[in-house]
């Protein structure tokens, strides 16, 4: 997992990996993502995962969540095929661009 | 308008109980080795356990068959195994499942926390590792306060149910989204859901959505492996019948799939997507109640209430009385039509009689299935190894009759396991197998269905069983030393009668075998045991298969009448006298070179009068051959087997009582039960008594006298009995023989062959024919005495002619043990010798001239 702060965009990157079951680290960082001005833009992105530990999804449900309440906007850049997975779920509310 | 469960409850229970059993016997299967179709059975029977708990509400069935089946699936995708721990586990789970089960309706409550606590292990360690530090308690799922009314109102119109259903995938062992959108594929299979969604509540990530469906949405979650405290019900059909097609949507077809679609279509709601059934969410649903059984199609079975059943089979059994009553009637009143009608209606009612009969019966199965895990367990506390073979598990017995049986069998099987086999270096050292090996088999014979328990363990040990019955008091000494081994055997069906050095947890306590005993005789049955010190013992459960209706022949002996069951006559004799020999203890009939033991019922039955002779009625069982005097024979009849009440429930020799058509009771003969009492030697025996233990002889003896000396020759001889006229013994030369069957007999007098001085003749004697090798010879007797079993010291002989195997006191008198084959060699030796002697002196003396 990177992130990667930049003007007002905090771009965190994960690996196919990163998403696969029992992640305990990915779970603890992505807790740990400092959600800080002036950044406004979170950007969560996942290339080439097709799919998605439930806890790892939980945690960037967590990491959307603090960041919405820190004012800020979110943008999650996942596979289309992830997507689908996660519209058919109802997690289509989040910002998935 | 309220749902009534309790028919669901009922056919929950009796389902359930025989899917445990199907689930026990897979685990013992795996117990052996890794076994898919064991492992897919196994959580098909626990699958099919919890989906048909959520329709009885049984939600800690439910909950308890969850973590089970949560367990198993890990098992069967191998993310972990079924080693000896997780065996008992499941095992544990099972019988804890059956408490359960059975104690629906009841305010019984069982805490199983524990239990789910270990069978959650494997995932609550995985869950635990995901779960950051600290996690606290999660709520089970959501809960919605108002249900949306457009919703509600709609499932209300089509009479289908509406559900909330929220919860934590991890909880059911869902943990990608891939394994949590193939769920939703698999309720979309049975149900619609709505406005599915997630939600994140603290450390929880839940996933919920509404659902319409016409089965009940319980049974559906759990069915595609989410938990069933997951469904908050926001409607639910009124009707009964709905529930009942919720029940039936659990058929292996996938009728429930398009009805549940076609309900829907026809509530004008879109309909689920149409997805190709996955054979495991509707293969897994089989309730064993709804397949069809010999292939037959469902709608060839109905399913009635025991109680109905047991009325038919009583009002069955009156009209049999009622019938014989009017048979009677229509002799005595000698109208032709009356008994041209009566005739008739006596074909009907017999022919009703074995329809009805057969509506109770069962497969033994149902029993059978129970042993594997009784079996396994008793042999997993005692430290053995035992091989379980069972056969006849299709051999049928009444409902009443197997249930009754159940218990019992268990009892003898423990026992076997716990007392007769051996731990293996036992075994080992006396060069036997290390496993043990017990057989338990169901065979039909004549009406009776046998149930044998046979196992290869060290057998009853005879000496044990006396001196504990002197210990107790039951018999003295001298007694014990008489009474033969089936008397002696019978000392463990007496209350409190154990030989157990210890207690264990399986047995040793005394209880049991009495009550094993009283209990299959009270079903019409008996219960017979047959022991072979070192080499194993076997249990023999006889019982009616139906209960009740049996076939007599009617006798009377003085003023008294039985009923014999007619499968135990083997023929019936006018009596001739001159072939029937009374001997110091009962009688002996020469029936066609064969000496027939007769029972003296006047004697054995304390009765009243004595009737006169004619008729001798010769009783053959598997285990007893004899005969038995009576004056007048009677008719066959048919009765309703009663039993004799708890005050004679100990007297082996009635069966039970029966009632005549004029209202006179009586008593039916127990043949087997009779052989007992009277102590006679069991037909398989004559084999095998010829094995001596330590000094004393065990075989069954023909005593006879000869001027005054006891001589006893086994009755394995099968010696032919001839009472001899004057002019029968007649020289041969110089022989003296006997004609018998066109055959010249040479005669033994043992007085004379063992030197003793000749007397004459009494004007009653008899010949004894016995075959020896080539040679048959008839012995001289004066008094045919008796058959005797009883073991016997025997002391060396005496006297040094060939002949004498030994001496010993039979009925306080002294007996010469005779060894027939040495008397008869020495005998034609001596006269070869004799003749020799004869032929050199005439040879001599004609050289001599």
């Amino acid at each position: 997992m990177n992130f990667i702060r930049n003007k007002n965009k905090l771009s965190v990157s994960l690996s196919a990996a990163d998403l696969g079951e029992r992640k305990d680290a990915l779970v603890q960082l992505l807790a740990d993502v400092p959600l800080e001005d002036p950044p406004a833009l979170l950007i969560i992105s996942a290339r080439g995962a097709d799919d998605c530990g439930w806890v790892e999804l939980r945690a960037i449900l967590s990491l959307v969540e603090r960041a919405k309440a820190r004012g800020f906007e979110v943008e999650l850049r996942f596979p289309d095929a992830l997507k689908r997975l996660f519209t058919d779920l109802g997690i289509s509310a989040l910002a998935l661009t | 308008m309220a749902l009534d469960l309790a028919e669901f409850e009922q056919a929950f229970k009796s389902e359930s109980a025989e899917q445990l059993e199907q689930a026990e016997n897979a685990v013992l299967k795996l117990e052996k080795g890794p076994d898919p179709e064991a492992i897919n059975q196994l959580f098909r029977a626990i699958h099919t356990i919890k989906g048909n708990s959520g329709i009885v509400k049984a939600t800690a069935v439910t909950a308890l068959s969850h973590a089970l089946e949560t367990r198993l699936n890990s098992i069967r995708k191998g993310s972990s195994s079924m080693d000896s721990g997780t065996v008992d586990l499941v095992l544990k789970t099972c019988d804890r499942l059956r408490e359960m089960v059975q104690a629906l309706g009841t305010s019984a409550s069982f805490s199983n926390n524990e239990l789910i606590v270990q069978l959650e292990g494997a995932k609550t360690e995985r869950a635990d590792a995901a779960k950051p530090s600290g996690t606290s308690e999660k709520p089970a799922g959501l809960r919605i306060a108002r249900p949306p009314q457009a919703m509600v109102e709609k499932a209300r119109k089509d009479g289908i149910f509406l559900a909330f259903v929220s919860f934590d995938p991890l909880r059911a062992s869902l943990t990608t989204v891939h394994q949590v959108h193939s769920f939703l594929d698999c309720v979309r299979e049975h149900g619609m859901v709505h406005k599915p969604g997630t939600r994140l509540t603290g450390d929880t990530l839940f996933l919920y959505f509404f659902m319409f469906s016409a089965e009940d949405p319980a049974a559906l979650i759990a069915s595609c492996g989410g938990p069933v405290d997951a469904v908050q019900i926001l409607q639910a059909p009124e009707s009964a019948g709905a529930m009942r097609a919720a029940r039936d949507s659990f058929a292996p077809e996938s009728s429930s799939q398009s009805s549940a679609q076609s309900s829907l279509q026809g509530a004008g709601l879109p309909a689920a997507p149409e997805t190709p059934p996955t054979a495991a969410p509707s293969a897994m649903a089989v309730p064993a109640g709804a397949v069809p059984a010999a292939g037959l199609p469902a709608d060839q079975f109905l399913k009635i209430p025991t109680a109905l059943a047991d009325d038919l089979i009583n009002a069955s059994g009156e009209s049999i009385v009622a019938r014989n009553e009017l048979l009677l009637m229509a002799a005595r009143l000698g109208d032709r039509e009356l008994a041209a009608v009566a005739k008739k209606m006596s074909r009907l009612v017999s022919y009703l009689q074995d329809r009805i009969m057969r509506v109770r019966l069962q497969k033994m199965e149902s029993v059978f299935s129970r042993l594997p895990r009784l079996v396994r367990d008793t042999a997993h506390v005692t430290g053995k190894d035992v091989e379980l073979i069972v056969q006849g598990s299709d051999v049928e017995l009444d409902k009443n009759l197997l249930a009754a049986v159940a218990d019992p069998l268990m009892h003898i099987v423990r026992n076997s396991v716990d007392h007769g086999i051996e731990k293996a270096e036992l075994r080992r050292s006396s060069g036997k197998p290390e496993r043990g090996r017990l057989s338990v088999q169901a065979a039909l014979s004549g009406g009776n269905v046998i149930i044998t328990v046979e196992d290869d363990g060290r057998g009853l040990d005879l000496e044990r069983l006396r001196s504990k019955a002197i210990e107790r008091g039951i018999l003295s000494a001298e007694q014990a030393k008489a009474a033969t081994p089936d008397q002696v055997y019978d000392f463990i069906f007496l209350p409190g009668f154990s030989t157990a050095e210890r207690i264990t947890e399986t047995s040793g306590r005394g209880v049991g075998m009495d009550v094993v005993r009283s209990n299959i005789h009270r079903m019409g049955g008996r219960v017979d045991l047959e022991s072979r010190p070192g080499l194993g013992c076997t249990v023999k459960i006889s019982l009616p298969q139906t209960i009740s209706i049996v076939n007599c022949l009617l006798a009377a002996t003085g003023a008294s009448k039985f009923a014999l069951l007619q499968k135990d006559v083997d023929e019936v004799l006018r009596v001739d006298p001159s072939l029937l020999s009374r001997m110091e203890k009962g009688s002996v009939y020469e029936l066609r070179g064969e000496i027939l033991p007769v029972l003296d019922l006047h004697e054995m039955l304390q009765l009243e009068t004595k009737g006169k002779d004619r008729y001798l009625l010769v009783m053959g069982t598997d285990r007893y051959r004899y005969g038995m005097l009576f004056d007048r024979i009677f008719d066959q009849a048919e009765f309703v087997l009663k039993p004799i009440g708890e005050l004679f429930s100990e007297l082996q020799h009635f069966a039970g009582a029966g009632v005549l058509g004029d209202g006179e009771v009586v008593v039916i003969l127990d043949a087997d039960g009779l052989g007992r009492k009277a102590g006679l030697e069991p037909r398989k025996a004559e084999a095998e008594v010829h094995h001596t233990e330590k000094s004393q002889q065990r075989v069954t003896y023909f005593l006879f006298d000869l001027h005054g000396q006891q001589y006893a020759i086994p009755a394995g001889l099968k010696p032919g009995l001839r009472r001899l006229k004057s002019g029968d013994v007649f020289f041969q030369v110089d022989q003296e023989s006997i004609l018998e069957d066109g055959q010249i007999l040479p005669v033994i007098r043992l007085d004379r062959y063992f030197g003793s001085e000749d007397r004459p003749d009494q004007s009653r004697m008899f010949a004894l024919t016995v075959r020896c090798g080539e040679h048959r010879v008839a012995l001289i007797a004066s008094r045919i005495l008796a058959l005797v079993s009883k073991d016997v010291d025997v002391a060396l002989p005496s006297s040094s002619t060939p002949g004498i195997l030994g001496e010993g006191i039979v009925n306080n008198r002294p007996t010469a043990f005779l060894d027939v084959d040495a008397v008869v060699t020495h005998q034609v030796n001596e006269r070869f010798h004799a003749k020799a002697v004869n032929s050199d002196a005439h040879t001599a003396g004609a050289a001599h001239g």
